[in-house]
C-alpha cells in the first residue's frame, strides 16, 4: 500500500487532524478587535474591567517589527494608530474562555477620527495607484482598422471567495524549556509564517518552527500570506503569555474578513482590418488590490501578459493598474490576474468575430499567436505557443460547428417568428493559458533548493519545502526519483514540510510543485548518479532552481520568455436556458489541454475537473459585494458555490500527453478559459452581449445589456 | 439536564444545557473529531451524523433531540462492512475528498445506498449536492459511489 493510499484511508476514516481537532485544554484563545471604520486614526481606547487571566495585546507590545512583508507589500500585524479597512486588526485579547473574550471585546470602545474612505477603483486618483504596467507595441495602439470602426467595451469581473473547507487558524505550542515556539499553520508557504514570526517577535530562526498540515488543501491562493498574519497574532500571544495558543476563525469570520479575489474593470477599444486581423488595441485594466496590495505586481503583470489572450496584435497600448482602496486586502485566487484579462480578451474576440461575420474558429485561428506572429512579450518559444490543434480537437469532440450554426439559426428564427421556444440554447468557445511559477524575474529571486540523499542501504530521502496541492504529488515525485535511480518507489522517503533546518521553496502556487520540484528531483537524481561513480554511500546532493539561459526575461521592456512553462487550453461550454425562469443549465463542458507531459493523467483530470467547478462558480453566481467597505452578513448565508448538480462532468483531452516534453502546470487553466466560454454561450442563447461576470439574469441587469 | 442516548453502539449520558449544539457535545465531550464543524447553519453538511438512521447536520441539532436516540458518527460507522464497501469504492475510483467533508460524503453515500442499492448518476449527484466543498472532482465521487454500490451488492448477494 502506498503512502498516498494510507493518507487517503486515514482521511476517509475521519482520522485527519486539522487545527480545530487540536484539543489542548490548557491553550489560551485569542480574539481580534477589528476596526469598524474603513479609514482613519485611532484616537483612544476605553477598556472595561478585565479579569486577571485576560491579556490585552496592542501594537506597542510587539517586540519586533509590526508588519509582514510579501514581496513589495507590507501588512501591519496590529494597527499602530492608522486603519485602512473595516475589519483591520486593532488589538488582541488573549484568555482561557472564548465566550468571555467575545463579551469583553464588545465592551471595548475605540474612538476613531474618521477620514474619507476610497472604495472606488474604477476611476482611481493617481495617488491610489499602487503599481502600474504600461506596454506599447507598434504605433502604440493608435486607432486603425477596417471599415466597421473600433469596438469599445468595458468588461468586469467579480469578487470570488475562496470558501476553504478548513477555516483559517493556527496553533502555537510554547516550549518552556527552550523558550521556543512551534507553530501548526494551514499555510501554503510555511517559511513565510516562520520568517514573519521571527521578525515580529525579534527571535532567532532556531526558536521558531512551523509545520504544514499533513492533508493537502486545494491551491486556491487564499492561504499564501494570510495564515502568516494569523500565526503572528497567535505567536505574539504565546510569546507574551508564555502559554499555548489556539486560534480558529468561525466560518462567518473567515468569510467576512479574509482576502478575496481581486475584482477588475477592463476597458477595451480594438479594431480589425477587413480580413478580420486584429489591427489595434487600446486597453486599460484596473484591478482592486484592497488596502495593502498583496501580490499586486504579479497579478497586474499576469493581467498585462494575458490582455490580448492568445492573439497577435501589431499596434497595442496597454495600461494595467493595481489600485489601493480601503477594502480588506484583495489578491490571489486561481488564475492570479491572468484570468481577469483572458475573460475580457476572449469575450472581445467573440464580438470582433461577429463583426467580421466569421465563425469563431476561423477568427481565432487567423489571429492566433505563432512563431511568426509575436505575442505581447515577443516571439514565444515553440513549446509556449498555443497549438491550433486545441481548437480542432475541442470543436470535433463537442460538435461545436454544427451546434453553433444550429443555435444561431434558431435564435434568428426565434427573433423573426416572435415565438417562445422550449429552451434558448447557446455554445461558446474560449482559449486561455497558465504560466507555471511566478513571472520569471520574481521566480529567479526565490532561489528554490532541494536536497536529496541516499544512505548506505540505497534508501533515498528528499528534503524540500513545497506544500503538496494534491495527494498524488508525493507519488509523482517518488516515481520520478525511482525511475531515474532504478530504486523501488518504496525506498524513497519525502520528508514532511518542516521549517526547522529546511530551505524556503516559496509559496506553493502556480503549479510550482509539479514543475519546479519535479525538475529539481530529476536534476538531483542525475547528479547523485554521477557522484556514485566515484564516491561511496551515503551521499547527499542539492540543486537550486535557475531559469535556463534561453528563458531570458526583460522585466523593464516586458519581453522575452515570461514563465518557466506556458500551458494552453481551449474550452467549450454548451448551455440551455429556460425562457420562463431564465435559469441557465450547463449541458456540456469540453476542454482540450496542452499541458506538456502529463505525469499522472488521472490526477491531472481530477485537478482540472475540480478547477472547472470553481471557474463555473465565478462565471455563474459566486460574488461578494462590499457595501461601504464591508460585506453584509446576509451574504454569508446567501453565498453559494457550485454543487454536484450544477456542473456536468467535463470531457477532457490532453494534447500529446505522453511525449517527451516539459511538465507544465495546468491547475489554473479552467479559470483562464471556462468563464469566457460560458458567457459566449449565454450571449448566443440570449442574443445579448453580457460583458461582466458573474452574469446575473435578474430583470434589472438583463434589460441593460446591449443586443449583439 | 442529563441526556442519555446510544452513541456508536454504547449507552452514554451527558449533562448539558438542552439546547447545546450536538456537534459541540460530540467533539468536546466525547472527542469524536471525525465530525467537523462547518458553517453552523446546516448548510455545508460537514457535520452530518446519523440520528435514528436519519442523516442530520449535528450543528443544527440541540442535544436534547438525541434523547433516547441512536447516534452514529464516522467513528462508529468505520468499523462496519458497509464502510469498507464505501472506502474501497472511493479508493478504486480515486475519489479523495478532503478531511473536512469526507465523513459527510461517506455517511451520505451509505444513506443513499440504503435507500437505493443501484443509484443512477443523477441520483448520486443529487444526494451529494448537500455537501458544499471545493475539494474534489464530482465525477470521481460519482464513480466512487457506484463502485461502493457494486461492492455492497457483491458482498450482500455474492454476484453482480
Amino acid at each position: 500500500m502506498t503512502d498516498q493510499t494510507m493518507t487517503i484511508q486515514k482521511i476517509l476514516q475521519g482520522r485527519g487532524v486539522f487545527i480545530e481537532d487540536i484539543m489542548d485544554k490548557d491553550a489560551l484563545h485569542i480574539r481580534v478587535k477589528r476596526s469598524r471604520i474603513a479609514r482613519g486614526r485611532i484616537r483612544g481606547l476605553v477598556f472595561p474591567e478585565l479579569p486577571k487571566n485576560v491579556m490585552v495585546i496592542r501594537a506597542k507590545d510587539i517586540p519586533g517589527r509590526n508588519s509582514l512583508s510579501v514581496f513589495d507589500a507590507q501588512v501591519p500585524i496590529l494597527s499602530s494608530g492608522q486603519v485602512r479597512y473595516k475589519g483591520e486588526p486593532v488589538l488582541l485579547l488573549a484568555g482561557p474562555d472564548e465566550k468571555i473574550l467575545e463579551d469583553l471585546l464588545a465592551q471595548i470602545v475605540v474612538d476613531y477620527e474618521e477620514e474619507k474612505a476610497e472604495f472606488n477603483f474604477e476611476n482611481p486618483k493617481p495617488e491610489n495607484i499602487f503599481y502600474s504596467r504600461v506596454i506599447e507595441r507598434g504605433n502604440g495602439g493608435k486607432e486603425s482598422g477596417g471599415p466597421e470602426g473600433p469596438v469599445t467595451k468595458e468588461f468586469t469581473t467579480g469578487i470570488q471567495e475562496h470558501f476553504y473547507a478548513e477555516p483559517h487558524g493556527a496553533y502555537v505550542r510554547w516550549d518552556t524549556d527552550t523558550s521556543s515556539l512551534h507553530v501548526l499553520s494551514s499555510s501554503r508557504w510555511p517559511f513565510h509564517v516562520h520568517q514573519t514570526l521571527c521578525e515580529v517577535l525579534a527571535l532567532p530562526h532556531e526558536l521558531v518552527s512551523v509545520t504544514a498540515p499533513e492533508s493537502p488543501d486545494r491551491s486556491l491562493g487564499g492561504k499564501l500570506w494570510y495564515p502568516s498574519l494569523i500565526a503572528a497574532h497567535a505567536g505574539l500571544a504565546a510569546w507574551l503569555t508564555r502559554k499555548n495558543i489556539k486560534v480558529l476563525f468561525s466560518r462567518e469570520e473567515d468569510f467576512l474578513y479574509t482576502p478575496k479575489s481581486s475584482p477588475a474593470v477592463l476597458r477595451y477599444k480594438a479594431a480589425q482590418d477587413k480580413e478580420g486581423n486584429l489591427a489595434f488595441a487600446d486597453i486599460r485594466i484596473l484591478i482592486n488590490a484592497g488596502a495593502y496590495c498583496v501580490f499586486a505586481k504579479e497579478i497586474a503583470d499576469r493581467a498585462a501578459f494575458c490582455a490580448l489572450g492568445a492573439y497577435h496584435c501589431p499596434n497595442v497600448n496597454i495600461e494595467v493598474c493595481a489600485v489601493r482602496t480601503n477594502l480588506p486586502p484583495m489578491g490571489p485566487f486561481i488564475g492570479m490576474g491572468g484570468n481577469l484579462s483572458l475573460f475580457a480578451a476572449e469575450s472581445l474576440a467573440e464580438i470582433l468575430r461577429a463583426q467580421a461575420r466569421m465563425n469563431p474558429l476561423e477568427w481565432k485561428k487567423l489571429n492566433l499567436v505563432s512563431k511568426t506572429r509575436p505575442s505581447l512579450a515577443g516571439i514565444l518559444p515553440r513549446s509556449d505557443l498555443p497549438p491550433p490543434e486545441l481548437f480542432d480537437i475541442s470543436v470535433r469532440i463537442s460538435d461545436f460547428s454544427r451546434k453553433h450554426s444550429a443555435f444561431e439559426l434558431a435564435r434568428k428564427r426565434r427573433t423573426s417568428a416572435n415565438r417562445l421556444p422550449d429552451y434558448l440554447r447557446g455554445i461558446g468557445i474560449a482559449i486561455g493559458c497558465q504560466g507555471s511559477g511566478f513571472l520569471a524575474s520574481e521566480e529567479e529571486k526565490l532561489s528554490v533548493t532541494l536536497e536529496l540523499s541516499m544512505d548506505t542501504e540505497g534508501k533515498v530521502s528528499i528534503s524540500q519545502s513545497a506544500v503538496p496541492g494534491s495527494y498524488a504529488l508525493h507519488e509523482i515525485w517518488k516515481n520520478t526519483a525511482a525511475e531515474s535511480l532504478g530504486t523501488p518507489a518504496g525506498d524513497i522517503y519525502i520528508a514532511p514540510v518542516y521549517t526547522e533546518g529546511g530551505r524556503d521553496a516559496g509559496p506553493s502556487v502556480f503549479s510550482r510543485g509539479i514543475t519546479i520540484m519535479t525538475q529539481l528531483i530529476a536534476d538531483c537524481c542525475e547528479l547523485l548518479k554521477k557522484k556514485r561513480f566515484r564516491n561511496p554511500l551515503p551521499l547527499s546532493v542539492s540543486k537550486t532552481f535557475h531559469l535556463p539561459p534561453s528563458n531570458a526575461w526583460n522585466d523593464k521592456t516586458f519581453t522575452g520568455v515570461p514563465f518557466i512553462e506556458l500551458a494552453w487550453a481551449a474550452s467549450i461550454v454548451e448551455l440551455r436556458i429556460d425562457p420562463l425562469t431564465f435559469i441557465p443549465e450547463i449541458g456540456g463542458i469540453w476542454m482540450v489541454v496542452d499541458g506538456g507531459t502529463i505525469l499522472n493523467e488521472a490526477e491531472a483530470r481530477k485537478s482540472l475537473e475540480t478547477a472547472v467547478n470553481a471557474a463555473i462558480g465565478w462565471a455563474m453566481f459566486e460574488h461578494v459585494d462590499y457595501v461601504n467597505g464591508e460585506i453584509p452578513r446576509s451574504q454569508f448565508t446567501a453565498y453559494r458555490i457550485p454543487t454536484s448538480c450544477d456542473v456536468p462532468t467535463p470531457q477532457i483531452e490532453f494534447l500529446d500527453a505522453a511525449g517527451k516534453r516539459p511538465v507544465k502546470g495546468i491547475g489554473e487553466l479552467a479559470h483562464a478559459c471556462i468563464p469566457a466560454a460560458y458567457v459566449n454561450a449565454l450571449n448566443q442563447a440570449l442574443g445579448l452581449s453580457f460583458c461582466g461576470i458573474p452574469v446575473s439574469l435578474d430583470g434589472k441587469k438583463f434589460s441593460k445589456e446591449a443586443p449583439l | 439536564m442529563k441526556i442519555s442516548f446510544t452513541l456508536n453502539g454504547k449507552e452514554v449520558t451527558v449533562e448539558s444545557p438542552p439546547y447545546a449544539r450536538f456537534i459541540h457535545i460530540l467533539r468536546e465531550r466525547f472527542g469524536l473529531l471525525g465530525t467537523k464543524e462547518g458553517c453552523l447553519q446546516g448548510k455545508c453538511g460537514f457535520c452530518f451524523i446519523f440520528l435514528n438512521a436519519e442523516l442530520v447536520p449535528a450543528c443544527m441539532l440541540p442535544v436534547f433531540s438525541a434523547f433516547r436516540g441512536n447516534v452514529t458518527t464516522i467513528e462508529g460507522f468505520r468499523s462496519t462492512p458497509e464502510f469498507s464497501d464505501i472506502e474501497k469504492g472511493f479508493l478504486q475510483a480515486g475519489a479523495n475528498p478532503c478531511g473536512f467533508c469526507s465523513s459527510a460524503k461517506i455517511l451520505t453515500t451509505h444513506k443513499l445506498l440504503e435507500e437505493n442499492p443501484s443509484p443512477s448518476e443523477a441520483q448520486i449527484r443529487k444526494a451529494l449536492s448537500g455537501i458544499i466543498c471545493r475539494c474534489t472532482s464530482y465525477s470521481c465521487l460519482v464513480e466512487g459511489v457506484k463502485a461502493a454500490a457494486l461492492n455492497r451488492r457483491q458482498r450482500d448477494h455474492g454476484s453482480r
